[in-house]
């Protein structure tokens, strides 16, 4: 889809962009020569020559949706998401009977190449699937610790779909497993150069830290220059579950051994409850025999 | 045989509830993929949650060909990902520094936030460095006005939620000046009164005091006599009466007398009233004795007994 829609739009751009060439840049082309004399790395030479024609390249979409039956808390972060992320789409909540591999069509047909999907279970326990369509790999994470922007009233503010910076922990380059996150989370969240609906200024850090075998994800706004940082919000906390090779299917490739679902954690604690209620009802009968029993004993009795 | 069984299975409890230091090991084994399925690892993380590492996967080479066939997806420029690695600093109490400098305390909200906050600074810092180099700019100018990701109504709330945060703040800084101002104020007036009382204990002693001075010698006596346990712990926050710096209640006490009752009342059925018999007379108090003089008086029976006695007098 991508190829073709790109083979179509270049003929109608191509004579545009030696005006723009011509107009601009001769007097900004310049200066910054003679800044930095040497070397100019390639890097450094496409992102000018980018910036000059300001053309936008990386085409990249993000498609954010959730299943039928989500709660508040979830449509709340996936319009904070959206309101984020200048190249996400959305789209209409997904059957809960249809078969996951449903979302690669459907990004397919919206153009996605990246998707975040939230599936919400009993109406409390919240995962989400990040995704690359659709080859894979993908993630199953489950939501935990959830703030929306709405609820924090913190004091943050950037402009809206500005592109951010992407902070990650140095742990994710040092293992395989979280490299692997990294990878597709900063496909999935970096805002493309010159995309259209984005602004020209960086205000935002997405920042992404791994503790307790887990990663949390908090939203800052940059304020003079990175001297100090506001928090925006949304937060919250991915624990992974699994990680399979293809989109929304193929073979596991990381199992999370910390992991412990949801079901089993309040059966845990139920089990626990029943425990304690057990031992206390031991406990009352212990103290009814002891009340008993010094009466019995009693070594006045004997006189 | 027994004792050699109980030694088994001492040894297998061993080697379930491994030390931490190798805990950590199988853990860098697993993350590192060295780790085979089918050996049986055991270890304990928590109480709760057994860790089976046969049963977990951790397959590096398909993370490694994912990881290639992702990165061939996505222009690698710098600029289209502006992701930044910087190390992740726990940030941690002092006390705590010796225990664990490098991970953590996730249930200490304020200091793990902090360390969260100096990561993003941190990668702030490199990336925007690397922006510079890539002479890209970032920062808006103040006249450029566009949508802003919270609304306005939402700031509104976040302003009100900080000043009323800041107002309550200031009164509850104003409510602890005023308690310690009180605190000290009380202070002084107790040193104030001790003074006061050392100079009047040669005072007189006016001179219709003395009643009220002799229940006082009576009630103190009482009290020790019984060892009143009120007097052994007088009750917190009560003053004592003989402490008082009241003026004007020391000559009011002085003046009408303290303890008991006031005034008119004092004399009335008390024990000594109660047991005055000045005013008994004996000749009002006594019943008068019955005097049987109507019946003398009327010699002629009733109609009824007249009728009754003239008959047995007629059958006779």
């Amino acid at each position: 889809m991508h190829g073709k829609r790109k083979n179509k739009n270049k003929p109608s751009r191509e004579p545009k962009r030696p005006k723009l060439a011509k107009e601009r840049p001769q007097p900004k082309q310049d200066t910054p020569a003679e800044q930095l004399p040497a070397k100019i790395t390639s890097e450094q030479l496409k992102v000018r020559k980018n910036s000059i024609l300001k053309r936008w390249t990386n085409r990249t979409r993000t498609l954010v949706f959730s299943s039928r039956s989500n709660t508040f808390r979830i449509r709340y972060l996936m319009r904070d998401l959206l309101s984020i992320l200048p190249h996400a789409k959305t789209e209409v909540k997904l059957e809960k009977k249809d078969n996951l591999s449903v979302i690669n069509e459907i990004c397919e047909l919206r153009n996605c190449n990246n998707c975040i999907f939230f599936e919400v279970r009993k109406h409390t326990d919240m995962y989400v699937w990040f995704s690359r369509v659709p080859a894979g790999p993908s993630f199953k994470f489950l939501v935990e610790n959830l703030h929306t922007t709405d609820e924090l009233k913190l004091s943050g503010n950037c402009l809206k779909s500005s592109r951010h910076i992407l902070c990650f922990d140095d742990i994710f380059k040092q293992t395989p497993y979280l490299s692997l996150i990294q990878e597709l989370f900063t496909q999935t969240f970096s805002v493309p150069n010159f995309h259209p609906k984005s602004k020209p200024f960086i205000d935002h850090v997405l920042n992404f830290s791994f503790t307790d075998n887990r990663i949390w994800i908090r939203n800052y706004q940059i304020i003079d220059g990175g001297t100090s940082l506001l928090e925006i919000g949304p937060r919250f906390v991915l624990n992974l579950v699994r990680a399979f090779e293809g989109s929304f299917s193929g073979s596991v490739i990381y199992h999370n051994p910390d992991y412990i679902s949801p079901n089993l954690y309040r059966s845990k604690l139920k089990a626990k409850k029943a425990i304690e209620h057990q031992m206390r009802v031991e406990g009352n009968q212990g103290k009814k025999k002891q009340k008993v029993a010094p009466e019995v004993d009693d070594p006045l009795d004997i006189f | 045989m027994n004792q050699a069984d109980s030694q088994d299975e001492s040894m297998d409890e061993w080697e379930v509830n491994s030390t931490d230091s190798e805990d950590v090991d199988l853990r860098e084994q697993f993350l590192r993929g060295d780790l085979k399925s089918g050996h049986l690892y055991r270890q304990q993380l928590t109480e709760e949650t057994p860790v089976d590492y046969a049963k977990t996967i951790n397959n590096i080479s398909g993370i490694k060909k994912s990881l290639l066939n992702l990165k061939r997806g996505y222009p690698e420029q710098w600029i289209e990902r502006m992701a930044v690695n910087v190390p992740l600093i726990a940030v941690n109490d002092s006390e705590d520094k010796d225990k664990h400098s490098t991970e953590i305390d996730i249930h200490d909200d304020f200091n793990r936030e902090l360390s969260f906050y100096q990561q993003a600074q941190k990668g702030v810092i490199n990336a925007f460095g690397k922006l510079k180099s890539l002479g890209i700019e970032t920062e808006r100018p103040e006249d450029y006005l566009a949508e802003m990701l919270k609304s306005e109504s939402h700031m509104q709330r976040v302003r009100e939620k900080l000043v009323m945060q800041e107002k309550i703040e200031e009164m509850r800084e104003k409510a602890k000046k005023d308690r310690e101002n009180r605190k000290k104020l009380k202070a002084e007036r107790k040193m104030g009164k001790s003074k006061l009382k050392s100079r009047r204990s040669g005072a007189f002693i006016g001179a219709g005091d003395e009643l009220v001075e002799e229940s006082r010698d009576k009630k103190r006596k009482f009290e020790d006599d019984t060892k009143s346990p009120r007097k052994k712990f007088p009750i917190k926050g009560k003053l004592d009466r003989n402490a008082t710096t009241n003026k004007r209640r020391d000559w009011k006490d002085r003046k009408f007398g303290f303890g008991g009752k006031s005034g008119k009342t004092r004399k009335r059925n008390s024990a000594q009233s109660s047991a005055d018999m000045s005013g008994f007379k004996s000749y009002k108090n006594s019943k008068p004795s019955v005097k049987k003089t109507k019946g003398n008086l009327n010699k002629r029976p009733g109609k009824l007994r007249r009728k009754q006695i003239k008959i047995r007098k007629g059958r006779n």
